[in-house]
């Protein structure tokens, strides 16, 4: 007997061993991240990998030709700070290189600018640490930044941005904005995005007041689009132990007024995506989309921005960038996690992917990101590579069933709902559409199971009024006597109980003795 | 080892006093038990009855509050899906006690200190009962509006806000009446004695707070000491 519980033991330790060591690699070898999503209360649950890692094209494999690499290797990419991509090119800003690489489909180099010169030769501007390149119609608007010293010998920052058409002929030189409403010291532009009409949107350093708008020639229009102050309990505590304390005294320094935005993004139709990378910003309003009027109109799902990483700690995200693709997938790039969040146009989001470690499809300093056809492009800039992920099975499931729901086709959605919760039985909007879709077929019992997976109370509650209806209507027969029977019984009861106590038709008090 | 032996014996006798059949339904006295429902129907009689006529049983309000205690569980449990986002995994037992039946045990010792002070009438013993019972509105609407929130659908909830409300007020009510009741207030001095009771809660809670913190860091002040010698005589 004692020799086979050792026998036993040994089994079990090298089944423990070998699931240990085995099971992982084989996980490994499709990604080096764990593919996982948020339930309604904020919870990280697992799921399956939406995206995985397609392969990794480094300014080697670009064929970049010029340049000096971060490590001091000819031919590279220093410190790239921001791709755009128009049609079937992508523009990289390579900031420590002062130009901008132009990349065909296959990211293979094509060009590269480091000057717009004007068709007549008379004026010419260098591509100086360009932090930002944006394309609209044949058009390149290059954000630059330069250091100059004044008289006094101070320091000051002065940018400009350039644009060009694709040759490298100047359209127009945008420098500082001049206006009797504006007062900048350091001008450093950072992001810069262009509408329809010939409208520039500029994100600076420092500028509080929110995104300058410059019209076409250059003169400045206004401030659009600040982040709003949130009176917090931190503000307010703040300000009470300043009170107490003096001024000095308080370490943490938490400012009353807007705060930066970290990126911007402008959508095929004229609308601006902003992020903002701070925790002062309400978790539901760091990833926005405007209106004209400067507001949000994106429908917040604040779990996802602040979450946790999968089963640890809970991280205020840094959010670094944004992307939108056609049909309004929202891929928002986390820099503090190196992680991607994938939502739909409705802020339902569909997973998340990336990490930061050394493996493929590992990101060391994700500072932008881009799609082209279904696979994301995002660019690190440590390693001045671009990292490519492309969708799984599971994800282009999902994509599938979740254009349905979006679109209001809940009972054509209904069977790829089904197959994409075999994969995911903890995606809890799946079971919503579900239910949304069984509630239009009027099986009101069931939907209201699933609606309740799905934590869609709206629709649990147009559910219930229908299910409701539906089963007294059915079970009026003996629904009335049933009523008359409890009407009796009750009736009864409080006879015997005011007998119980003494108080039916004697007025005086019961005596207890 | 005497006294232990002593104990021993005591204990087995008052073990052996006890008749158990008693708790047997059979024995029960349904007149006593059905007492409390008094409170919700005349409320002036049977509190003069609590105060007069020694109406009211220790046991059987300790029963109130205990089902005070389970109905507000039941309540956070099986309230209806479309207005809670209540989940079993975050239910706190000691949250819902705090919410509950503590609430009765905090009153009952600040108005019993407060009246001490204000020539309030009413013992300790009578203060306790009368407030038990005073909390049979919300141990009878509790579970019935549980149970209707179930079939209410979101733009009827306005119904369950409506009873809700008059189940507290009518506790609220029935408190100030025991309260002038027990102690012979007008109630002028009754109100003004209940806003202090009030005050004299958020005192206890206070000492309550400090205590434990108190405790806590004596207790740590020991533990770091203990560590200290440890790590002198190992060396």
């Amino acid at each position: 007997m004692k020799l086979f519980t050792k026998i036993m033991g040994i089994v079990a330790c090298i089944v423990i061993v070998a699931s240990t060591v085995l099971l992982p690699v084989s996980a490994l070898s499709v990604a080096p991240y764990e593919g996982y999503d948020y339930d309604p209360y904020g919870k990280a649950t697992a799921a399956p990998l939406g995206y995985i890692p397609d392969k990794k094209v480094t300014y080697v494999d670009m064929n970049v030709v010029g340049g000096v690499g971060q490590s001091g290797a000819e031919n590279g990419l220093n410190r790239p700070e921001d791709m755009f991509r128009y049609n079937d090119t992508f523009f990289i800003a390579d900031t420590g290189n002062n130009r901008i690489v132009v990349l065909d489909s296959e990211l293979q180099f094509v060009r590269d600018y480091t000057e717009f010169t004007s068709a007549d030769g008379s004026e010419s501007y260098p591509i100086l640490s360009p932090r930002d390149v944006f394309v609209r119609e044949d058009t390149i608007y290059v954000c630059c930044n330069e250091t100059k010293t004044n008289e006094k010998g101070e320091n000051y920052k002065d940018g400009y941005i350039l644009s060009g058409d694709l040759e490298g002929t100047l359209n127009k030189f945008y420098g500082k904005p001049v206006h009797e409403s504006v007062e900048i010291k350091d001008y450093e532009p950072l992001t810069v995005v262009v509408d329809k009409s010939g409208y520039l949107y500029i994100r600076a350093l420092g500028i509080l007041e929110g995104l300058i708008i410059l019209d076409k020639e250059g003169e400045f229009v206004q401030y659009y689009g600040a982040n709003k102050v949130v009176m917090t309990w931190a503000l307010v505590v703040q300000a009470m132990w300043k009170k107490v304390f003096g001024r000095q005294s308080t370490s943490t320094t938490i400012k009353a007024v807007p705060t930066e935005m970290s990126n911007i993004f402008m959508d095929d139709e004229g609308f601006i995506y902003t992020t903002t990378s701070t925790d002062t910003v309400a978790a539901d309003l760091r990833l926005r989309k405007i209106n004209p009027l400067g507001e949000n109109t994106l429908i917040p799902d604040a779990n996802a921005i602040i979450s946790t990483v999968y089963g640890d700690r809970a991280i205020t995200s840094e959010l670094e960038d944004v992307y939108v693709d056609e049909e309004g997938y929202i891929a928002v790039v986390d820099l503090k996690m190196c992680r991607i969040f994938v939502y739909d146009s409705r802020s339902v989001q569909l997973t998340v992917f990336g990490n930061a470690h050394n493996q493929l499809g590992s990101i060391k300093h994700p500072t932008a990101i881009t799609k082209y056809g279904e696979k994301y492009y995002v660019l690190d800039q440590i390693s001045g590579s671009i990292n490519i992920y492309k969708p799984t099975e599971y994800m282009k499931k999902l994509v599938i069933a979740d254009k349905y729901y979006r679109d209001g086709h809940y009972v054509e959605g209904e069977k790829y709902w089904r197959e994409v919760l075999k994969y995911n039985s903890n995606f809890s909007i799946g079971y919503a559409a579900i239910g949304k879709s069984l509630l239009e077929q009027e099986k009101y019992e069931e939907s209201l199971a699933y609606l309740k997976y799905g934590q869609d109370r709206t629709s649990y509650s147009a559910a219930l009024a229908e299910y409701r209806k539906q089963y007294v209507r059915e079970n009026f027969l003996w629904f009335v006597p049933l009523l008359v029977a409890c009407a009796v019984a009750f009736i009864k009861g409080i006879g015997l109980i005011q007998t119980a106590l003494g108080i039916r038709r004697e007025k005086q008090s019961i005596k207890f003795k | 080892m005497a006294t232990y032996s002593a104990l021993a014996k005591y204990s087995k006798k008052m073990i052996s006093e006890i008749q158990w059949k008693h708790l047997l339904p059979k024995y029960w006295n349904w007149k006593k038990i059905i007492w409390p429902f008094r409170v919700l129907i005349h409320p002036l009689k049977a509190y003069n009855e609590i105060k007069y006529e020694k109406a009211g049983s220790v046991g059987l309000s300790f029963i109130i509050l205990a089902a005070w205690f389970f109905s507000s569980v039941y309540e956070y449990l099986e309230y209806g899906f479309q207005f809670t986002t209540n989940k079993v995994e975050m239910l706190s037992v000691l949250s819902e006690f705090m919410s509950s039946a503590m609430i009765v045990v905090l009153w009952s010792i600040a108005n019993w200190a407060i009246c001490t002070l204000m020539d309030g009438e009413g013992w300790f013993k009578e203060i306790w009962i009368a407030n038990s019972y005073a909390t049979m509105p919300l141990v009878v609407t509790t579970i019935p509006l549980t149970i209707l929130s179930k079939v209410l659908t979101i733009e009827e909830s306005s119904w369950l806000t409506l009873l809700g409300t008059v189940a507290f007020f009518w506790t609220v009510l029935l408190m100030l009446i025991a309260n002038t009741i027990i102690h012979q207030y007008t109630i002028k001095k009754s109100i003004f004695s209940m806003v202090l009771t009030v005050l004299g809660v958020f005192i206890l809670l206070l000492l309550v707070v400090l205590l434990v913190s108190l405790v806590a860091q004596f207790w740590d002040f020991i533990e770091v000491i203990g560590q200290e010698l440890m790590f002198r005589f190992n060396g």
